[in-house]
């Protein structure tokens, strides 16, 4: 099929995980370590899906995907946040963004709290490529 | 006419002397053969002369005269009395077909009889003569000389009517002439007869020019129209009163038929004249009207007083409204409002509005009564020639009389308003700036003359001190409001006193410390039985000093409460005084009980905030691991599957460090939530060093990093905690790797160095050097007292702090230096049990 995922975790193990799931689902996947590196990558390699977390250092999930969302070229890619971290609070992190004066994002479509089943994930995965 | 008498019946009203000739007359033997009957004499007086010979003759006689009216066959009643006024009434109430004589014609009559009897008389002597030439001749000369008396007894009859007349018409002719009220007479024509003197002087139309004439009413009419005389004359009704003079006429009081009314002639003088006139007919002697005799005051000088005293009153009562409406107890706008809807009351004006400058000079309008919306917002103040800028500008009341004149565009406004006369007020401080404008507008023109100045002047005047008065007000309290707002939420609690020490102000803060209630003292309390002999004596004697001398105000004192209990407080304190001498004394409290509370509160309520953060970050961390566990889980699984042992190997070390990351998480938060005291043992702290730096040997070797270690001199054998020195050094090298992991610079060869030495006989000092990323300021304040981590999924966040409280346990100090990219130091000193040292 030759569609690409990218998978953003600070957490190596994730980030094996998540690769591991992305490719027995039969696609090939790229990863980075944090938020900037992940933003590189997706304007780089033109990814069709993004995987990302949320509490990661330098650049965090939630500005990371406050990025992708308001970039022309990027906000086409489906994304799929998948965090230890409560949905409520990566929404309310956005709430308190735009109330600072960024600009305002829609919600995630697709909020997996870790941990989930892996199997769930390469769903999750296969509707977002579909 | 005399001759109509033949024969007929009559009636005489008046039994006098001529009554009684006229009987004797007609009794007399001449008139034997003439038929002429009296069958009824009237006169009031029982006892005339008239009336006794009539009696004597056997003819009726009556007192009232209207029962002669009754007499049968009666053709004529002759009057007798003189009394004109007898005359008219008979003439009035006599019955038709009866004739009147009065007393002039009787007269006549009675001249008539006498010569028709002596005619008649002579006659006879004549034919009784026989011819007597002689005889005859005398006889003659005897009826002549009877006839010439007759005729003039007749004349001066006459002529002393006449006399009687003229007298009277001279006398009325005097009265008009000499009077000094300004009098006009007309006869029944309309012609002016009279025009005295002091109608000349009124009218400035000399009596030569009216008398005569029928053009009385130039003096007081533009056009001919009929004034009041005429009317008068022509029998006035009063529908015609009320065509000519409205409202303003009365009928006299006094004069039956007569007139009176007030007016103001504009065509009389320079400035026109207020006149009060009066006409009353002139009647003949028969009732008929023959003419009118009109009387003028001038009462423009009274008027004047009057419209003076009115204009006095009405400013007064506007005085009163004004006072009354800026006085009231509303707000200021309130105030202004209704003082100008008195004022526009008042004046009858058709809109006030007061302008108030704007931020950017215009004036906008702020308080209106009567001008509509519209006007309100079209109205604009732009440039320097407008109307309220010169007003403004000059400081003076300006007056457009007439607004049709105007041609101006701002005036356009006023005049969409259908005003005609306006005039602007200017409000004027006591320092003379203009506060304001007050506009005010009438529909009439030419309105608002000189005195209504004086009431608008008046407006002005005290708007503008109700608007200062209110500003300085609104200031005054606004500072009270201030102070008393400052003073009340002090978080001191403040006392001042009188200079009797009698407390004023006692605030929430100080009724919380001293427990008593500012009612229960204020007036009430003596200050000093609050202080003590401390505080008293540092009152009194900061009085003296100078608030530069540099000595700290504040003093730590205690105060002793209301329950005996004595307090820790800090406090200041001072006497007030004006020209030198002593108002009273004010002084602050701080609660010194609340500060320290604080302090440990404060302490507390960090802790547990980083217990809080503890434990959120644990579940995020407790997640992560699970997640790892399932990973691990599913890539053996899929290894097994496809018997990949590449995957089969990922899911193994998946789950081999999660392993490990549960085991340290368990044993940090263990660790931070047990209360635990060191268990001293002896061992040797060398020795504890060597094996932690064995277990990071492989890890440091793995990430190329260097761990060097140096023991400078030998601890030997002491009495410690081993586990605090185990797990506090694991942390602090872990930290340390993790430090030069971080520091992502490939050019540096990254090593750590630790340092065990003793230090003062009793202490060791431990010390992890790194060349690793160091910590940024921001960070190391953080380090110890919350938990944190600047390693993500890495770090639980709860070595340091788990350290720390090692350290502490064990009566020990933890520090550290750091420069960001450089590398920290951390350093732990521990204290150990002497005497045991072999």
């Amino acid at each position: 099929m030759g569609k690409k995922v990218l998978v953003v975790d600070d957490d190596a193990d994730i980030r094996m995980l998540n690769k591991s799931i992305v490719e027995e689902s039969g696609y090939t996947s790229i990863e980075a370590a944090d938020g900037q590196e992940g933003l590189k990558m997706a304007k780089n390699e033109n990814p069709d899906l993004i995987i990302l977390d949320v509490l990661m250092p330098k650049q965090s999930g939630v500005r990371m995907y406050r990025e992708l969302v308001t970039d022309k070229s990027l906000k086409h890619i489906p994304i799929i946040l998948l965090s230890g971290t409560a949905k409520s609070t990566f929404v309310r992190s956005q709430k308190a963004l735009t109330q600072f004066g960024g600009a305002k994002v829609p919600e995630p479509e697709v909020y997996l709290e870790k941990p989930i089943e892996p199997e769930e994930l390469a769903n999750r995965i296969k509707e977002a490529l579909g | 006419m005399i001759r109509t008498l033949l024969g007929s019946n009559i009636a005489i009203v008046g039994g006098g002397r001529i009554c009684k000739t006229i009987l004797q007359t007609l009794s007399s033997e001449n008139f034997r053969q003439k038929n002429f009957t009296v069958s009824g004499v009237a006169d009031i007086d029982d006892q005339a002369v008239g009336l006794k010979y009539a009696r004597q003759l056997g003819i009726f006689t009556t007192n009232g005269y209207r029962r002669l009216f009754r007499l049968k066959n009666l053709d004529s009643i002759i009057e007798l009395t003189k009394d004109e006024d007898l005359g008219v009434n008979i003439r009035k109430s006599i019955p038709p077909g009866i004739r009147f004589f009065d007393h002039c014609e009787a007269r006549s009559i009675l001249g008539y009889l006498q010569i028709e009897g002596e005619k008649t008389s002579v006659l006879r002597k004549i034919r009784d003569s026989q011819n007597d030439i002689e005889k005859i001749e005398e006889l003659f000369e005897e009826f002549c000389d009877f006839f010439l008396k007759i005729s003039k007894e007749k004349n001066e009859y006459s002529q002393r009517i006449r006399a009687e007349l003229s007298a009277r018409e001279r006398a009325i002719s005097q009265i008009v002439e000499g009077s000094t009220i300004p009098t006009f007479v007309i006869d029944k024509g309309h012609i002016v007869t009279h025009w005295n003197k002091a109608c000349e002087n009124l009218t400035g139309y000399p009596a030569d020019k009216i008398v005569g004439t029928n053009k009385h009413w130039q003096p007081f009419r533009a056009e001919e129209r009929p004034i009041m005389a005429d009317l008068v004359l022509n029998g006035m009704k009063e529908h015609e009163a009320w065509k000519y003079y409205g409202t303003k006429w009365n009928k006299s009081s006094l004069i039956e038929g007569a007139f009176e009314a007030e007016e103001f002639f504009h065509h009389l003088g320079e400035e026109g004249k207020w006149l009060f006139f009066t006409a009353a007919p002139i009647k003949s002697p028969d009732g008929e009207i023959v003419g009118a005799i009109e009387t003028l005051w001038d009462r423009t000088v009274e008027k004047k007083a009057e419209e003076e005293q009115g204009r006095h009153m009405r400013e007064l009562a506007t005085l009163c409204s004004i006072y009354g409406a800026l006085n009231a107890p509303l707000d200021l706008s309130d105030r202004i409002n209704s003082a100008i809807r008195e004022t526009n009351d008042i004046l009858e004006t058709d809109g006030i509005c007061i302008f108030l400058p704007g931020d950017n000079g215009n004036y906008q309008p702020k308080y209106n009564c009567g001008c509509s919306e519209r006007f309100l917002e079209t109205r604009k103040v732009v440039h320097e020639n407008s109307v309220f800028f010169r007003v403004a500008q000059s400081g003076k009341l300006t007056i457009l009389e007439d607004l049709e004149q105007c041609d101006d565009e701002e005036i356009e406004s006023l005049r969409i308003e259908g005003l005609k006369t306006a005039a602007f007020i200017p409000i004027i401080a006591k320092d003379g700036k203009t506060l304001g404008i007050i506009m005010v507008g009438s529909k009439k023109p030419e309105h608002l003359a000189l005195e209504e100045r004086h009431i608008l002047e008046l407006l002005a005047n005290r708007i503008g001190s109700a608007m200062e008065n209110s500003m300085l007000q609104e200031e005054l309290q606004r500072d009270a409001e201030f102070q008393a707002r400052l003073i009340e939420n002090s978080t001191s609690g403040i006392v001042a006193t009188d200079e009797k020490w009698r407390i004023v102000i006692f605030n929430r803060e100080a009724e919380g410390l001293f427990g008593y209630s500012s009612d229960e003292v204020i007036k009430k309390l003596d200050a000093r039985t609050l202080y003590s002999p401390e505080i008293i004596e540092t009152i009194e004697k900061r009085y003296d000093k100078k608030r530069t001398d540099g000595e700290d105000p504040w003093k730590e004192t205690s105060i002793m409460l209301r329950d005996g209990k004595t307090i820790p407080v800090r406090f200041s304190g001072t006497l007030l005084h004006e020209n030198r001498k002593v108002m009273g004394s004010v002084a602050f409290f701080q609660d010194l009980r609340e500060i320290k509370r604080l302090e440990s509160e404060l302490v507390r309520s960090e802790r547990l905030a980083a217990i809080g953060q503890t434990v959120a970050g644990t579940a995020h961390d407790i997640k992560n691991i699970l997640h790892g566990f399932k990973g691990g889980g599913y890539l053996i699984n899929a290894g097994l599957d496809k018997n990949d042992t590449h995957k089969l190997k990922n899911g193994w070390q998946m789950i081999q460090k999660n392993i490990s990351r549960t085991s340290d998480l368990v044993l940090d938060l263990l660790a931070y939530s047990k209360e635990r005291e060191p268990e001293y043992e002896t061992c040797f702290p060398d020795d504890i060093v060597d094996d932690v730096c064995g277990l990071f040997a492989e890890v440091g070797h793995e990430n190329m990093i260097e761990i060097h270690k140096d023991f400078p001199l030998p601890i030997g054998k002491v009495k410690m905690d081993p586990r605090t020195i185990h797990r506090a050094l694991s942390n602090l090298i872990s930290n340390a790797i993790d430090a030069c992991i971080f520091d992502h610079n490939p050019d540096k060869q990254h090593r750590i160095n630790i340092t065990v030495a003793p230090e003062n006989n009793n202490i060791v000092r431990f010390e992890v050097q790194d060349n690793g990323s160091g910590i940024s300021e921001e960070v190391k304040g953080k380090l110890f007292t919350t938990f944190f981590s600047t390693k993500g999924s890495e770090g639980t966040g709860l070595g340091l702090l788990v350290t720390k409280k090692l350290v502490e346990e064990h009566h020990g100090i933890i520090d550290v230096t750091s420069q960001l990219g450089k590398g920290s130091v951390f350093t732990i000193r521990l204290p150990f049990e002497t005497g045991n040292k072999e």
